[in-house]
């Protein structure tokens, strides 16, 4: 129970509260200028002090830094049974000292050596706000939990976009952050909405990454699968290759061995050539060369004797032998050479074929061996490839194991909803209270009975409320009502967060009626379940006509704020509330 | 057979292709090589009339043989 507010600024309106109904008025004065709103006054103000006492993140309230920067905030507040008051200041923010009966929390105070002052962190103050409000442990494991300040901002909602919806207190609130704490609040097991967010996580990151597949940024399965054959075929020719390849290493002395034995083969062939040649001549010569018939050097010497008597030197005997001398040294002159030619040849011949022999043989050994260079660099590219092959496996194991972690991600999902069923039958007394809890606001409201739905999907849990009548603004923010009414009516019976705070914004565009049923439904519930209910009203907005007999709101209000002089407003001065964009939680 | 006649030109008779043999014996020349010289002279023509043009310098005392080379003899 929150019992006063103050500030260390004698200009701070001090507020203090009781059990039950406590309502905050605005004075609207007659003649103040359109342009005074009534935010002037300081209502919201008060909402965002309180939520700065109970661990808000200081610079998302949106106060006047400028001008509170040497305030301090003080709450008197019950926790766990507890009387303490707790003061945080502007400045340092992240000390919250603490007086009272601190002895016995369930979380110890540290205490200042200078000062001898008791204080807590903000972290620790928000574990114990957590731990005596909503019973919530600190140490859960699971990645997506309740927090404290998700929760409390379902019973002290702050700013408009906290009063468009039941389930969620801010805009663009994420489906596990409303599903996990309202879960908690409701009493059902919130654990599935964290698992159902974990799931959906996996499931969108398997999206990106598929996607990004089909997009081309990443290689399909079947291109992956195609290198992986071609790359297999390869590595294995070339492995043979190299396990039959015979490494030579004169392998370039034997190139040029061979290359000179060409030029040696294709010279003796030249000269091979000109000796037939020389022998087809001789052997032709053997045969057009007939010597002189034997009695024709008879007929010569008697021809010259007639003509040459006296200068005839020899004798016919000395002419013959002379003729035959000159032909038998013709004769055997010409068959010298041939022989001579033949062994010739045959030595060229034998030459050539011991060359070509010789070449033959090199020629077979160079292709059947390589250079050793020649080798490594086989070696090197098939090195090359098995890497290339052993990256694309991995990814094709990747690949694959999306299309079973999408499997798991189904059967996870099946899986889950089986559970969420089965807990929500389990947890049925734990909602069933809630939706009677419900069912009774909107009855006392609208003489309609209102449904508060909660559906289990395999995304988890899905809550709606309904009440007939519901599509104008203000049945809307009734289902707030009725939704916040039955959460702080569940919890205080389990000795848990007994204060509901309200902002007049719930009761903008309500029908006088209702907020005259509201407000007593309000207050006759927290007198029933002893908790409190705070709100904050424009003096415009009290349904004074549409009371029931014998109720007085006067006796309700614990402060009255007025936004014509600066000194009527709560914080004692004016100061612009800067409009808060995009809100996040904390 | 030597001599020119009405038959036979003066070039074609030994005593011409005999002056065309001792032209090119300077020295000792063989045989063959001698041979090899004249034998494509139109002259010459046969290996007979090369043989009869040697045996008619031989007579006339003008070559000798020795061995395999023929020299020229005398002034």
């Amino acid at each position: 129970m929150i019992k006063k507010i103050y500030a260390s600024d004698k200009r701070f309106k001090a507020v203090e509260f009781q059990k039950g109904l406590n309502v905050i008025i605005a004075e609207r004065v007659e003649g103040s200028g359109e342009k005074d709103t009534r935010n002037g006054a300081g209502k919201t103000t008060l909402i965002n002090i309180i939520h700065f006492c109970l661990g808000a993140d200081v610079k998302k309230l949106g106060l006047p830094y400028a001008e509170i920067e040497d305030w301090d905030f003080y709450i008197d507040i019950t926790i766990c049974g507890k009387n303490i008051t707790a003061k945080r200041s502007i400045k340092k923010a992240n000390y919250i000292i603490v007086s009272g009966a601190t002895d016995d929390l369930p979380i110890f105070a540290e205490k200042d050596a200078d000062s001898g002052e008791l204080f807590y962190k903000n972290d620790d103050w928000k574990k114990l706000l957590g731990l005596c409000l909503f019973n919530l442990h600190d140490g859960l494991r699971s990645k997506y939990k309740p927090s404290f300040r998700s929760l409390i901002s379902y019973f002290i909602r702050r700013g408009v976009d906290a009063y468009s919806h039941p389930f969620t207190h801010f805009r663009n609130q994420k489906t596990f952050d409303f599903q996990i704490n309202n879960a908690y609040l409701l009493g059902l097991n919130w654990e599935h909405a964290s698992e159902a967010q974990e799931i959906r996580d996996k499931s969108s990151a398997l999206k990106a990454l598929s996607s990004a597949v089909k997009a081309g940024i990443v290689s399909s399965q079947g291109e992956l699968e195609a290198e992986r054959v071609r790359l297999e075929k390869t590595i294995l020719e070339e492995n043979k290759a190299i396990e039959t390849f015979k490494v030579l290493p004169q392998y370039k002395e034997l190139q040029d061995r061979a290359n000179l034995l060409t030029t040696k083969i294709h010279h003796s062939s030249n000269n091979l050539l000109v000796l037939r040649r020389k022998l087809t001549r001789y052997e032709e010569s053997i045969a057009t060369e007939t010597p002189p018939e034997g009695d024709s050097v008879e007929k010569l010497y008697a021809e010259a004797g007639m003509f040459f008597s006296e200068s005839i030197k020899k004798t016919l005997g000395e002419a013959k032998t002379f003729h035959a001398s000159v032909i038998e040294n013709r004769k055997k002159f010409l068959q010298t050479e041939l022989a001579e030619i033949k062994n010739k040849i045959i030595k060229i011949e034998n030459d050539i074929n011991s060359s070509t022999d010789e070449r033959a043989k090199l020629m077979r050994l160079l292709q059947t061996h390589g250079a050793l260079e020649e080798f490594s660099l086989l070696q090197t590219r098939v090195v090359e490839k098995q890497e290339r092959l052993e990256t694309v496996k991995t990814k094709l194991s990747e690949l694959k194991n999306i299309s079973n972690e999408q499997k798991e991600i189904k059967a996870r999902k099946l899986e889950l909803d089986t559970k969420l069923q089965r807990d929500y039958e389990l947890s049925r007394p734990n909602w069933e209270q809630a939706v009677a809890l419900f069912n009774e606001g909107s009855l006392a409201l609208y003489d309609e009975p209102g449904n508060l739905i909660i559906n289990t999907t395999e995304n988890g849990y899905e809550f709606d409320v309904e009440i007939s009548r519901s599509n104008s603004e203000g049945v809307g923010k009734m289902k707030i009502f009725c939704y916040d009414m039955m959460l702080v009516e569940l919890l205080a019976e389990k000795n848990g967060i007994d204060f509901l705070i309200h902002d007049s914004t719930i009761y903008d565009g309500v029908d006088s009626r209702q907020r005259a049923h509201a407000l007593q439904y309000a207050c006759s519930r927290a007198e029933e379940h002893d908790f409190q209910y705070i709100c904050a009203l424009n003096s415009d907005m009290v349904p004074y006509d549409d009371f029931e007999n014998g109720f007085d709101l006067c006796q309700f209000v614990r402060l009255t704020l007025g936004d014509k002089n600066p000194s009527d407003s709560l914080m004692g001065f004016h100061f612009e509330l800067k409009k808060e964009v995009g809100r996040s939680p904390e | 057979m030597i001599m020119p006649s009405k038959y036979l030109r003066e070039d074609e008779a030994l005593i011409g292709v005999g002056g065309i043999l001792l032209q090119r014996i300077e020295g000792r020349k063989n045989i063959s090589s001698l041979w090899e010289d004249v034998k494509a002279s139109h002259a010459v023509a046969t290996f007979e009339r090369f043989i009869l043009a040697l045996d008619f310098l031989f007579l006339l005392g003008l070559i000798d043989i020795k061995g395999n080379e023929i020299k020229r003899v005398g002034p």
